[in-house]
């Protein structure tokens, strides 16, 4: 397939797939937003107000999202939440991709005894009840966003190790692999240069969905108090500072949930509509 | 002196029919033979023989059960991986599927160029200098050079195929149903292509194909495969004359005999050979 | 068939043993000891000491490790630094409630998912289906946690409909009163712990129902004329419900695991509210028996799933289990 051939397919499935369209409108949105929050914000989102005037002071032109219980601006502090959760989840995405990517083509070319023991070792990954795992980890040992980040990527490799393997395995006998044996290449380079490229791109594909995952999970642990600590802003703690005031000052708890559920709907947006566009293409 | 010798050669395969018993088929069953420098031996056999296993285990592309390959009288089963690595570029194998023998996201060029790279201690402007010598000698001017697998013709592809295989100065080739997969027309330049090339490179040629008429063609020695066994290998003009086995004639009888299966270019070219 | 599902268990128990150990040896590579809360200047250090005796922590890591697995497999997991009460009975009472919890969600996504999928999938690329996928979609998309704030504030803040948070109130008495105040507790925890299991099965409803409608039997019998509503009830249904039968084993932990945050908010009395008080106050039996239990759950999940797998598609027991 040429370039411009790709390109023309490109646009009308795009043109024809909406939820391909939302996803990547409601994340442009809020990726700028989020990113240049040093330029949206309108407040510091640590800077506490004065005690006796700015305290839960409900959504006005000033504070378009309110206040908390120490005069922060909600808006300010959704916003660069935002920021630290998204490149959480990203970063968690890309770490665990990669290393799935690898650890189920390993298994799969390596073969043997090798895979059995990969794949023994996978399944006691998966047997690990995976909140149990991040709750006692994290409550154990302080957690700080690094902490987070590898403690998440370790429970989120083992599907995509698994897929890798599958096709991997399939991959492995056809004639261009032997033949790749056969010219002498070291199985390192056939490995990352014939095996792995021919089967990234599924993977990648679920990417999205699995952002949208994690999102999803990070913003639960730090409302369970567990995830990113005060006074770190990130939309999961941000609920859970709101918590204590639902009754009188529904929106701090009310806006970061919002804008959860927007980044989660677009990325799901996004994966689904990638899927969708790959299922049209191989037609 | 040989340069492939075969001893006693033996691969099966297991599957699990019920339960833990194992059920085997000998795919290739006690094969012994030898091959001499610059020659052209053909293997004859129906598809199942077990021609395609031998293939694959005469280069340890699949571990063979019994036996032994000396290639220039090294035992290329006892190597190690490092040891075998090294010799491999001195032995290349051109594919039934030449569209399934390449890597679908590279192009003609990078697929050269690897080749080049890995074992020829040549600098990137000489890689690319090469491997365009290599394309123009199978036929394909630099226009293809930023192709696709996908964009290019089953002999287009076979073509990049047979030039990647020289491209590591290979002494012996093994040609797998090299034109099977592909259009009439295309066979036959195929296949003058690699005997021509056989001949101009003093290298060692040994094509497997279930095609006695092409292997007759061609080779100077053909040998029969029945389930996996070669029941016999002799000359070609001893072998078309004088088979030993029933099945040999059968199948000789059988190529020779249906014309309506056999197209312009091959009854012309018969007749050339009588 | 013996052999298949007897190979099963022994690896299960296995993977439960190495998961056990491993959870072990974090547990005590943590720094925090957990008689720290005892270290006060009111309190003698030879109580403190004694406290460390009674708890088995004076031994050597490999004899407390020893004693632990014995224990956990008689179903003994000691006593609980904070509760001062058998970790056993804490948790079969808090199981008891769990299971309570996640067993009427599973049951009603299951209801109401199944029913979803069918109706999206007879009505494919209608508006109706499109309207279906695109809810779905949005209902997993919703952080559970917070929804349920929003429902306590609306639903019990606000209108006063229903309770807030724990299992009962506290001064209702026996028989059908206090079943009534049981229901109206659950009502909030079970909807919204199921909302995103109602999507997952409603998805994956969809997807074999029509892969079914698009067999070559399903089309002959339409041709035959045969009614709509025998086919998708005779044949239709009856296939498309045994993948979903096989998936039961997998759903459980992943209940288990969303119902942690649910009986955290609405204050239910269950494994994962005590998991994670037990979590921050460092209570070492305890976390590691509701970590035993996770695990139990997640294998034996995987173990139903499997056989049941096995029982409906006979091709898997001949395949060689690599």
């Amino acid at each position: 397939m040429s370039t411009l051939s790709l390109t023309i397919n490109y646009t009308t499935t795009f043109r024809d797939n909406w939820q391909l369209q939302t996803g990547v409108i409601i994340l442009f949105v809020l990726i700028v937003l989020t990113i240049g929050a040093n330029i949206f914000a309108t407040y510091d989102p640590d800077a506490q107000g004065d005690l006796l005037q700015d305290r839960y002071l409900s959504p006005s032109t000033s504070h378009i999202f309110g206040t908390d219980k120490f005069g922060r601006d909600v808006f300010s502090r959704v916003l660069y939440g935002g920021r630290l959760s998204l490149m959480l989840a990203i970063s968690v995405v890309v770490l665990s991709l990669i290393f799935g990517l690898l650890y189920g083509g390993v298994a799969a070319y390596a073969g043997g005894w090798i895979d059995t023991a990969m794949m023994r070792l996978l399944d006691f990954w998966l047997a690990f009840p995976a909140i149990f795992l991040i709750m006692t980890v994290v409550a154990l040992f302080r957690p700080s966003p690094a902490s987070l980040v590898i403690i998440l990527s370790a429970i989120g490799w083992m599907e995509t190790a698994r897929f890798v393997r599958a096709d991997v395995l399939t991959l492995k006998n056809q004639e261009f692999i032997i033949a790749a044996q056969c010219l002498g290449y070291h199985p390192l380079r056939i490995l990352l240069h014939h095996l792995l490229p021919n089967c990234w791109a599924p993977v990648l594909a679920t990417a999205p969905l699995k952002v949208a995952e994690m999102i999803l999970l990070e913003s639960s642990l730090s409302f369970l108090g567990i995830g990113i600590q005060p006074p770190l802003a990130s939309w999961g703690t941000i609920i859970n500072d709101g918590r204590v005031a639902l009754f009188d000052a529904w929106w701090i708890s009310l806006f970061p949930g919002v804008f959860i559920m927007l980044t989660v709907i677009g990325f799901n947006f996004l994966g689904e509509g990638l899927r969708r566009k790959s299922k049209l293409n191989s037609r | 002196m040989s340069i492939l010798s075969v001893h006693n050669l033996s691969k099966r395969y297991a599957w699990r029919a019920s339960g833990f018993k194992m059920k085997y088929k000998w795919a290739v069953d006690d094969v012994s033979f030898d091959i001499a420098p610059r020659e052209i031996v053909a293997i004859v056999g129906e598809s199942g023989s077990g021609k395609t296993t031998l293939a694959r285990c005469l280069l340890r592309l699949i571990p063979a059960d019994h036996g032994s390959v000396l290639f220039e009288n090294q035992d290329i089963f006892t190597l190690d991986r490092s040891a075998l690595r090294q010799l491999r570029p001195s032995m290349q194998m051109i594919f039934q599927h030449p569209g399934r023998a390449l890597n679908p996201r590279h192009t003609v060029g990078q697929t050269l160029t690897e080749a080049l790279q890995v074992h020829r201690d040549i600098s990137e402007t000489g890689c690319r200098a090469e491997a365009l010598r290599l394309l123009d000698r199978v036929g394909l001017n630099a226009s293809y050079w930023h192709r696709h697998p996908s964009e290019l013709s089953g002999g287009q592809q076979q073509r990049v195929v047979i030039a990647r295989a020289l491209s590591t100065q290979p002494r012996f080739l093994i040609a797998d149903e090299p034109t099977s997969s592909l259009d009439a027309m295309v066979r036959q330049k195929i296949m003058v292509l690699l005997d021509e090339l056989t001949k101009a490179r003093h290298m060692t040629l040994l094509i497997i194909t279930h095609d006695i008429r092409t292997a007759s063609h061609y080779a100077n020695r053909i040998g029969v495969m029945q389930q996996g066994k070669l029941i016999e290998m002799q000359p070609t003009q001893e072998l078309l004359s004088a088979p030993q086995h029933e099945y040999t004639h059968q199948l000789i009888a059988h190529a020779f005999a249906t014309p309506e299966t056999i197209d312009q270019h091959e009854l012309a070219l018969e007749r050339e050979t009588q | 068939m013996i052999a298949f599902i007897s190979k099963r268990i022994v690896i299960s128990l296995v993977l439960i043993l190495a998961v056990m150990t491993f959870s072990f040896v974090l547990m005590h590579m943590a720094p925090g000891d957990p008689t720290a809360m005892y270290i006060r200047p009111e309190i003698a250090p030879k109580v403190v000491e004694s406290i460390r005796h009674q708890f088995g922590l004076d031994q050597s890591l490999w004899q407390q490790y020893v004693r632990w697995i014995k224990e956990c497999s008689q179903f003994e997991f000691g006593t609980s630094f904070t509760h001062l009460r058998p970790v056993r009975a804490i948790l079969t009472e808090a199981l008891r409630n769990t299971l309570q919890l996640t067993l009427i969600a599973f049951l009603f996504q299951m209801v109401i998912g199944i029913l979803l999928g069918i109706y999206a999938a007879i009505k494919e690329h209608s508006w109706q289906d499109q309207a279906i996928q695109s809810g779905l979609l949005i209902l997993y998309s919703i952080p559970g946690f917070w929804l349920a704030l929003l429902a306590i504030t609306l639903f019990s803040l606000k209108l006063g409909w229903l309770p807030s948070g724990q299992m009962q109130a506290i001064n209702t008495s026996g028989g059908w009163h206090l079943w009534l105040n049981r229901i109206q507790h659950m009502i909030l925890p079970v909807i919204i712990l199921s909302m995103p299991f109602i999507a997952y099965t409603a998805r994956f409803m969809r997807e074999s129902v029509l892969r079914i409608l698009k067999q070559d039997y399903i089309r002959t019998a339409f041709s035959y004329g045969l009614p709509k509503r025998r086919i998708l009830g005779r044949y239709v249904l009856k296939n498309a419900l045994m993948p979903q039968v096989t998936l039961i084993g997998l759903y459980l932990p992943f209940l288990f695991g969303g119902a942690v945050v649910i009986e955290h908010i609405f204050a239910w009395p269950g494994v994962g509210r005590i998991t994670v008080n037990a979590i921050f106050s460092h209570d070492f039996p305890l976390i590691l028996a509701s970590n035993f239990i996770a695990t139990v759950t997640v294998v034996v999940g995987n173990l139903i799933s499997d056989m049941l797998y096995a029982v409906v598609d006979p091709r898997i027991r001949h395949q060689s289990h690599a």
